[in-house]
């Protein structure tokens, strides 16, 4: 039976870390092409209305899935993990050090002769390094015996990369023009 | 409800029958109406077979409206009586109509101290952009329904991409007054999209650069295998040709000192500085011959490298919009496959050379900039009204600005991102902050900023009757739905108690539900029976539609999804709707199928759930089972 429960199962995926990404696409653009409420808009009232949840639940399943970050809270999620409470959190001192630099240099921008050159070079960088995160990731869903206590806490240093790429964003806005 | 019909979508009702439906592009200069006729999409031209109405509308002191070219001419001679551009002034609240500009002629009011609906002062009464805009889509409407040979089943709306809710809300509430049913409100650029994307059967990532009149929009899609699929857009709802014929009228101002300056001056130097831009589009050099009516004369000449540097600043605001748009995307500007023009202002030839520039590859003008949106509105509308049961097309399209609460502090917490494909269902926890509390506030925001203050306000509610717990405790959920024209619902529920609220956003300055429907009265000449009339035949339809979806859909599988008794039940549901159709009572009508849904809503879930499974076979069955 389908199980709106589980995210992977929407597009017959195992649920799992690792996954074929042009095949999550490919499959999530066949479910819309039949459930999208464009399909349905000659018809009305609660077909319609079913419509809309059922392709929101897909937009919502598709979004969580593609980005690493979201698949792997969603996965901890499924194992009973919820990653909410960031506050009491104790980080591997060397990783928040590593993080103060990179918020220093983000800081400096402001004080840069080439402001976007400056964020070229801070976006290289952090791609790197967050992307070691996630072939990290994929190594420890691997075993048989999941530890998932230390994909909660490698998952929360994913969280500060994602918010450091945000506020880059937001500089790559301020500087442009 | 018309039951879904997943594997032939638009097939159970009569199959030959070529519904009427059309696209409108709704400008802020010029409109246009296109439909699809033995398979291909044309504009639709009037009666001296012009297919540009011009956005303007006229009102006289006999209450007669004129509409188009005629309007027009007039508004260099009744300027305060003659509404031009009036899209730059939907969903917009009279404290933003201020920062549009400071030259427009027109005296807005606002009509009661809640309200920051502006009207415009005519001769005719006070006038909202809505109203006014549904003049303009009721002569569009007439012109098709003319021109088709019959009532108009249906139509999609083309809105700027970056519109944001209230803009989008004011659009529907126009094309309603105006009687048309809106099967979609589609993006713009979208639009364009579909309208070269059909023609070439491209894959790839496009952009289409969209300047029109008074706005401007970037979108960057990706095509594959007939899925539209909108990945980003950025834009500004106040750029576009307006500014450009602006820039030249200063221009103007400064070479021929006209005096002081009034309304009717002011128009008469803006019709001058439009028919120079344009001209000057196909050659290099422009004279001007002026004389007012104040009596000043002025000759003077205008080259385009000129006109070049007095634009120059316009162009280069929109790279800003572009390099967002496509990081936005995630895709790097030397990838896209294709640059998509439109929109009347990218005729100016620096703005094509600047965005070749950009992109470093020429633009695709290959379809008529002015008629490309109505051209992609109209294909989108024959497939939505099931002409096309076949197509693969599918449009995914995203929302352009970010919807989220206030939360304290005067903070915005968002709660779907910009750009999120559509329709989408988010919802977030919250709590109260103090012991006792029995209600909490809701403020529903739209923007990119941090702080309440700096994005749009859309709407505000509040949660009461939350029983008295210590602060913290309470589980306040709200849920925010777009559904796929973009337009927000937002419902709230505290989880301990159950009491929940809701409601569908209506911009704090748009329009009430009386107010729509004091409109709608009061534009139909013989308001009361016609209004009537029009209730029951939409009514009428939509029985007929019920049943005949709902008998296709019980020949295809009552027998395996429904037990006796299930059956029997939904059989005499239908049977009331089907004797109940028979009579003239429009409101008893709306009852049967209410009914008739009510009924049947545990089949459509089953048939609902059953078609996902279909959609899924093929695929590693046990995955599912999971």
């Amino acid at each position: 039976m389908y199980n709106k429960n589980n995210f992977f199962a929407v597009f017959g995926l195992a649920a799992q870390f690792d996954i074929d990404l042009s095949e999550l696409t490919s499959r999530y653009r066949e479910l819309q092409t039949k459930l999208h409420p464009d399909k349905f808009a000659s018809s009305s009232g609660s077909e319609q209305a079913i419509s809309v949840q059922q392709a929101a639940m897909i937009n919502d399943a598709y979004n969580t899935l593609k980005s690493p970050l979201t698949r792997a809270k969603y996965l901890l999620e499924l194992n009973g993990i919820v990653l909410n409470d960031e506050t009491n959190t104790i980080m591997d001192p060397e990783f928040l050090m590593q993080q103060m630099e990179l918020r220093e240099s983000l800081a400096s921008v402001k004080q840069a002769s080439d402001p976007m050159a400056h964020l070229d070079e801070l976006s290289v960088m952090l791609d790197k390094q967050s992307n070691r995160l996630i072939d990290n990731l994929s190594q420890m869903f691997q075993p048989e015996e999941v530890d998932y206590k230390s994909i909660a806490a490698e998952v929360r240093k994913m969280q500060f990369y994602s918010r450091l790429h945000e506020e880059m964003e937001n500089l790559y806005s301020r500087y442009e023009n | 409800m018309a039951l879904l019909q997943i594997s032939e979508p638009g097939q159970s009702t009569a199959p030959h029958q070529h519904k009427l439906a059309v696209g409108i592009d709704l400008g802020t200069t010029n409109s246009l109406v296109a439909t699809v006729r033995s398979g291909h999409a044309e504009t639709l031209a009037d009666e001296g077979g012009e297919n540009l109405l011009p956005s303007v509308v006229r009102y006289l002191s006999d209450d007669s409206i004129v509409v188009g070219a005629n309007a027009l001419r007039a508004a260099a001679t009744d300027p305060l009586n003659t509404v031009i551009s009036v899209k730059r002034f939907m969903g917009r609240g009279i404290d933003d109509i201020k920062t549009i500009g400071s030259q427009l002629p027109y005296e807005f009011v606002t009509r009661d101290s809640g309200s920051k609906m502006p009207y415009i002062k005519t001769i005719a009464g006070e006038k909202s952009p809505v109203q006014i805009s549904a003049e303009i889509l009721k002569t569009l409407r007439q012109r098709a329904e003319k021109s088709l040979g019959g009532d108009l089943l249906g139509s999609v709306i083309t809105v700027p991409a970056y519109f944001d809710e209230a803009q989008r809300q004011a659009t529907k509430a126009a094309a309603e007054l105006a009687g048309l049913n809106v099967f979609r409100l589609l993006n713009e650029p979208t639009a364009a999209a579909i309208a070269y994307g059909l023609d070439s059967g491209a894959e790839g990532d496009i952009v289409v650069f969209d300047l029109g009149g008074g706005t401007f929009d970037i979108s960057v899609l990706r095509l594959n295998k007939g899925v539209f699929e909108v990945l980003a857009t950025a834009g500004d709802t106040a750029l576009g040709g307006d500014d450009f014929d602006m820039a030249l009228v200063n221009w103007l101002i400064e070479q021929s000192r006209p005096g002081e300056l009034n309304h009717k001056l002011l128009r008469e130097l803006t019709n001058a500085a439009k028919t120079a831009k344009e001209q000057l589009t196909d050659t290099e050099y422009y004279q001007f011959d002026l004389a007012l009516s104040n009596g000043v004369q002025w000759q003077g000449g205008l080259n385009r490298e000129t006109f070049n540097n007095l634009v120059m600043p316009l162009v280069q605001s929109t790279l800003k919009p572009c390099r967002q748009a496509l990081r936005d995307a995630g895709i790097d500007k030397n990838n896209v496959l294709q640059i998509v023009m439109v929109g009347g202002s990218t005729r100016v030839p620096l703005v094509r050379e600047k965005i070749g520039e950009f992109f470093g590859q020429q633009p695709l003008v290959d379809i008529d900039p002015d008629r490309v949106v109505a051209i992609g509105a109209a294909l989108q509308a024959d497939i939505l009204a099931g002409n096309k049961p076949e197509s693969e097309m599918l449009l995914l399209d995203i929302i352009p600005l970010s919807l989220g609460l206030e939360t304290m502090g005067g903070l915005v917490e968002k709660i779907i991102p910009r750009n999120t494909t559509i329709p989408i269902a988010r919802a977030q926890e919250f709590t109260t902050y103090k012991d006792g509390q029995t209600a909490i506030a809701i403020h529903i925001v739209q923007g990119e900023r941090e702080v309440v203050d700096d994005c749009r306000s859309l709407a505000r509610f509040e949660l009461r009757g939350i029983p008295p717990m210590v602060a913290g405790a309470a589980r306040v959920e709200v849920s925010f739905q777009v559904d796929a024209d973009g337009l927000l619902s937002v419902t709230a529920l505290e989880k301990t108690s159950g009491v929940s609220s809701h409601i569908e956003v209506k911009p704090s300055y748009g329009l009430s539900e009386t107010e729509i429907e004091n409109m709608l009265l009061s534009s139909f000449d013989n308001a009361e029976s016609d209004l009537a009339l029009r209730k029951l035949r939409e009514q009428q339809v939509e029985a007929d539609r019920e049943i005949l979806a709902l008998e296709a859909a019980l020949a295809e599988d009552a027998d395996v999804m429904l037990n006796a008794e299930e059956l029997s039940m939904i059989q005499s549901a239908l049977t009331e709707l089907k004797a109940t159709r028979k009579i003239d009572d429009a409101d008893a009508i709306k009852a049967s199928i209410e009914n008739v849904e009510k009924v049947c809503d545990f089949y459509v879930q089953k048939r609902m759930n059953q078609n996902i499974e279909k959609a899924m076979s093929g695929h590693k069955l046990e995955d599912f089972e999971k």
